[in-house]
Formats: structure tokens, C-alpha cells, sequence
């Protein structure tokens, strides 16, 4: 039998792999924010003739993140009862498992972003 | 006369002696033949023998080591890799809770917020039913053609902030 590092099929509550995909999304827009910001200083610096023309850098943000996973439901005892825990379908967990692709659950998630609430007021 | 009537009868019986120990010679000579037929069947009766004795002693290994996994199973059974349904919910709370607090940390422009506008969580489980109720087993330990699927989907609605009357 092969050798298993357990990292690579690491199996965890849901949210703690979700937690980590949302912090990987918040870190990808700051960073796309912060390189606009240093664009926008780094204009000032070297062309402060269109700085007080007004020309702002592009900005970018995301529209839609799709986050499709295809995930392993396993049920471990924790606190005396089981729990439902997940790991990550890859190669090494079909191999070391011999766990077909059909098994596989999948977690599907939609992030976007929307404007404000609008506030309605209602007249007398 | 006499005489050469003796050498006569004596020369016949000779000649009729001869004739027998040829034929037991042949005799012997098959005689012979078969046995080292004998011999050689001997031989592959007792290589088959041997040969048969290794693989009764493998079967044997195999109906021990057959017979301690059904103990192990046995003892395993008792015990279900199963969830409730209500476990299930619990996770897809605890998911959407900690998936929407951690999406209020994107930055936010002009206004915009990134909320969570989807989440569907397709299931590929086992179902178990016993007194205590239905219950998710183990994928793992059930052929993917078995499997149940279970489907939540859940999707975001824009929400109106109605103020008060002025």
C-alpha cells in the first residue's frame, strides 16, 4: 500500500474549509484593492501632471465568484457522536480509498456583490 | 540307439526351456515397464499430493484470516458510521454562519457588499433507518451506484429597508 501524506486529504468540518476559501476570496480583493491603491500613488510620484488632470488608475473588483468543490462526507466520532467531517476528491484520496468519482458530494457556492439595501419611505 | 534317443529328447527339452525363459524374459521386461510406469505415476501422484497439501495450508491461512475480519465486522457492526438528518442542518448553518462572516471582511466600494448569493450543498450519502429514525451512513462504505443524493439549496433575496413615516 502506498504511503498517505494525510495533509493532501485532509478532512475537516465544512466550515473550517469554507472559512478558508471566504479568506482566500477577502485576500485576493484586498490585495487587487491595495495594487490599484499603489498604482494610483505611484502615478502621483512619476506623473503629477496626469494626477491633476484627474486620471485614476483602474480599479478592479470581482463580480461573481463560482466556488464549485467536490467533497468526501465521512462521519467521525467526536464528543461521542459523530459528526459529519469532509475531505477534498483528489487523486490520492480516490487511489489510497478507491473511492469512485460518482460518490462525491458537491458544495456549490455564489458570492457577488450587491448595492445597499434601498430605503423606502413611505409617504402620509 | 537308446542313447541317441536320450540326446534327442534331452536337445527338445532344452529347446523347450529355452522357448519359457523367453517368454518369462518378456514378461519380466514388461513386467518392468509398468512398474517404472507405476513408478512415474507414483511420482506425480505424490508431487500433486505435496502440491495440494501447500495449497490447502493457503486456503486454511485465507479462511483464518477470513474468519478473524468477520469477527472484526461483527464487533464493528454494532457500531454505525451514522448521522441524523438534523446533523446535517447543523452543518449547513454552521457553513452559511461562518462563510457570511467572513465574507463581510471583503473590502467594500461604492457601497457594494459581497454577500453569499447561492449556496447549494449537494449530498452523496447512504440512508439508514432504524428506530431512532433516518440516518446518513458512510459513503465509503457503499457502492457509488448506492448512494442517496440529498440536495439544499439556498439562494440570497434583496431585502427593502421600509423607514419610518416622516
Amino acid at each position: 500500500m502506498t504511503e498517505v501524506d494525510f495533509e493532501e486529504i485532509l478532512i475537516a468540518p465544512l466550515e473550517d474549509i469554507v472559512k478558508k476559501i471566504a479568506d482566500a476570496i477577502a485576500y485576493a480583493q484586498t490585495e487587487l484593492d491595495r495594487s490599484a491603491l499603489e498604482l494610483q500613488k505611484n502615478l502621483k510620484q512619476r506623473y503629477p501632471e496626469l494626477a491633476e488632470l484627474g486620471y485614476l488608475v483602474t480599479w478592479y473588483h470581482m463580480p461573481e465568484i463560482d466556488v464549485e468543490l467536490k467533497m468526501v462526507m465521512h462521519y467521525e466520532r467526536e464528543e461521542g457522536k459523530f459528526r459529519p467531517f469532509w475531505a477534498p476528491f483528489n487523486a490520492k484520496y480516490k487511489t489510497h480509498f478507491s473511492f469512485e468519482a460518482e460518490g462525491t458530494s458537491v458544495i456549490k457556492i455564489k458570492i457577488r456583490p450587491i448595492p445597499p439595501p434601498v430605503s423606502l419611505t413611505i409617504p402620509k | 540307439m537308446r542313447r541317441k534317443d536320450n540326446i534327442e529328447k534331452i536337445i527338445k527339452e532344452y529347446e523347450k526351456l529355452k522357448e519359457v525363459v523367453k517368454e518369462k524374459d518378456l514378461t519380466i521386461s514388461d513386467l518392468k515397464k509398468r512398474l517404472e510406469t507405476i513408478e512415474r505415476n507414483l511420482k506425480t501422484v505424490m508431487d500433486e499430493n505435496t502440491a495440494l497439501k501447500k495449497a490447502l495450508a493457503e486456503r486454511e491461512d485465507i479462511i483464518k484470516r477470513l474468519l478473524d475480519e468477520i469477527q472484526k465486522l461483527k464487533a464493528t457492526k454494532q457500531e454505525i458510521r451514522a448521522i441524523p438528518l438534523d446533523e446535517l442542518s447543523e452543518t449547513l448553518k454552521r457553513t452559511l454562519s461562518s462563510l457570511t462572516e467572513k465574507i463581510e471582511k471583503i473590502p467594500k466600494r461604492e457601497g457594494l457588499r459581497y454577500i453569499v448569493d447561492s449556496f447549494v450543498m449537494e449530498i452523496r450519502s447512504g440512508i439508514h433507518a432504524d428506530r431512532e429514525g433516518i440516518k446518513l451512513v458512510q459513503p465509503r462504505e457503499i457502492t457509488p451506484e448506492a448512494l442517496s443524493t440529498i440536495r439544499f439549496s439556498i439562494k440570497a433575496i434583496p431585502t427593502i429597508k421600509i423607514a419610518k413615516e416622516k
